[in-house]
């Protein structure tokens, strides 16, 4: 990884008021749901539209750019570029989500119904896995298509994925029942990390869920990177 | 409002040392050997279950769960307040809370402790209309996503927690809220 890239995007994110307005609004409507229930639950387990939002285009607007060209041109290679703009995507969407579950808490402290520390700090460690892990996928997304293509490929494939789940459900077809149900679980990505703190084993699957898909995602993104013709010559 | 495109950093980091060609194959080794670890799990632990989310082999749901016609009366007997369970078979976090909870024999008699619990399966999906009650405790309860445990005390909704944030998350609250709604015990 590489530290110019994370803090260069980090700061591009940062200035960006598309970006900022769509992480307001999500929190705005996640902060009265979280407050009025008294729950933090809801506020972790959205951390991965926060790694949605904050990495669509990372890779894609580069490439729509001609900025990728010039990054390279750079002593980086293409692994690094892709680890750089997944890791900082995820830690300034995990950084949001906590900043954001540490709001929540705030306003629900006081409340008869408020939420331990120990609570708070695993959801925290949930909300900071799930923003990883969305940026994975649409950096994986990312790699695929130019600009915010990302973000088409991202839904559509998630519609696709439901649609084929309802026919499977209506024509009880078992086996892509389970395949559309694990492939799901891939675009929600919880890791419970309560079994810490309860002294439960392990949720292997959850674990394996995460794992495989996280590196799945970055696998791709950096096989299709490494195997992009970058031309100085074209009209990027 | 169009964004302003990144601007190239100037980076003065070295070249990394000999090919990177291999990195991507590394993670898809270790996302390839996640994914068959997963597909054991799923075989060994699910896949051959049937699907609800009643007990399966390995993973017994141990919460002796009370019919939601007679639910109301052994609340006014114990003192204890009612727990609606609402999910349903296809429902990926109700199966997850069933595994982390319900199937855990120290949580299921915790459980068993705090509320008088009532599991109430959605079946629209699968036969086209809920069983006789369903529907109406489903609105009664302000249900509208799986799974919804709501706590009901003299026939009042006290709380609510949509969604499955955790077994810490969920014990904690449901610790929290019956302690609440304990409604007077009938002497």
């Amino acid at each position: 990884m590489n530290r110019t890239l994370i803090l260069t995007l980090i700061r591009n994110r940062l200035s960006s008021p598309v970006r900022l307005a769509l992480l307001v609004i999500t929190t705005l409507s996640l902060m009265p749901v979280a407050i009025f229930s008294h729950q933090l639950g809801p506020i972790a387990s959205s951390a991965i539209f926060f790694g949605f939002i904050i990495a669509a285009g990372a890779i894609g607007q580069d490439i729509a750019s001609g900025t990728l060209q010039l990054v390279l041109a750079r002593p980086v290679s293409r692994p690094a570029y892709v680890m750089s703009r997944w890791f900082a995507t995820g830690l300034l969407a995990g950084a949001w989500t906590v900043g954001v579950l540490a709001l929540a808490y705030a306003a629900i402290a006081s409340g008869p119904t408020a939420p331990t520390r120990v609570e708070f700090l695993v959801l925290a460690g949930e909300g900071i896995s799930q923003a990883f892990g969305g940026a994975a996928l649409v950096i994986m997304f990312s790699s695929l298509a130019g600009g915010l293509g990302d973000v088409g490929l991202l839904v559509g494939s998630y519609i696709a994925l439901n649609i084929l789940g309802q026919v499977a459900q209506h024509d009880d077809w078992r086996p892509v029942i389970a395949l559309v149900e694990q492939l799901n679980a891939s675009y929600t990505l919880h890791l419970s990390l309560g079994w810490i703190v309860e002294h439960q084993p392990p949720p292997w699957m959850s674990i394996m869920v995460y794992v495989s898909t996280v590196a799945f995602a970055l696998g791709v993104a950096i096989l299709r990177l490494n195997r992009r013709e970058l031309s100085y010559a074209g009209n990027a | 409002m169009p964004e302003t495109p990144e601007r190239a950093p100037a980076i003065a980091a070295p070249r990394v040392a000999g090919s990177t060609r291999r990195d991507p194959w590394v993670l898809l080794a270790i996302g390839a050997a996640a994914l068959i670890a997963r597909i054991v799990l799923a075989v060994t632990h699910h896949g051959d279950a049937p699907a609800t989310r009643a007990a399966t082999a390995t993973q017994p749901d141990l919460v002796r769960w009370v019919a939601a016609d007679s639910a109301e009366a052994v609340s006014r007997a114990t003192g204890k307040p009612i727990l609606y369970e609402f999910g349903a078979d296809w429902c990926g976090p109700c199966q997850a809370m069933t595994h982390d909870i319900f199937s855990q024999p120290a949580l299921a008699r915790a459980v068993e402790g705090y509320v008088v619990p009532v599991r109430v399966t959605d079946r629209q999906r699968e036969q086209g209309r809920n069983p006789p009650g369903v529907d109406s405790l489903q609105t009664a309860c302000g249900v509208n996503a799986f799974p919804t445990l709501a706590l009901v005390s003299r026939g009042q909704v006290i709380d609510r927690q949509v969604g499955y944030p955790g077994a810490a998350v969920t014990m904690g609250w449901l610790a929290r809220a019956s302690d609440h709604g304990h409604p007077p015990r009938r002497n």
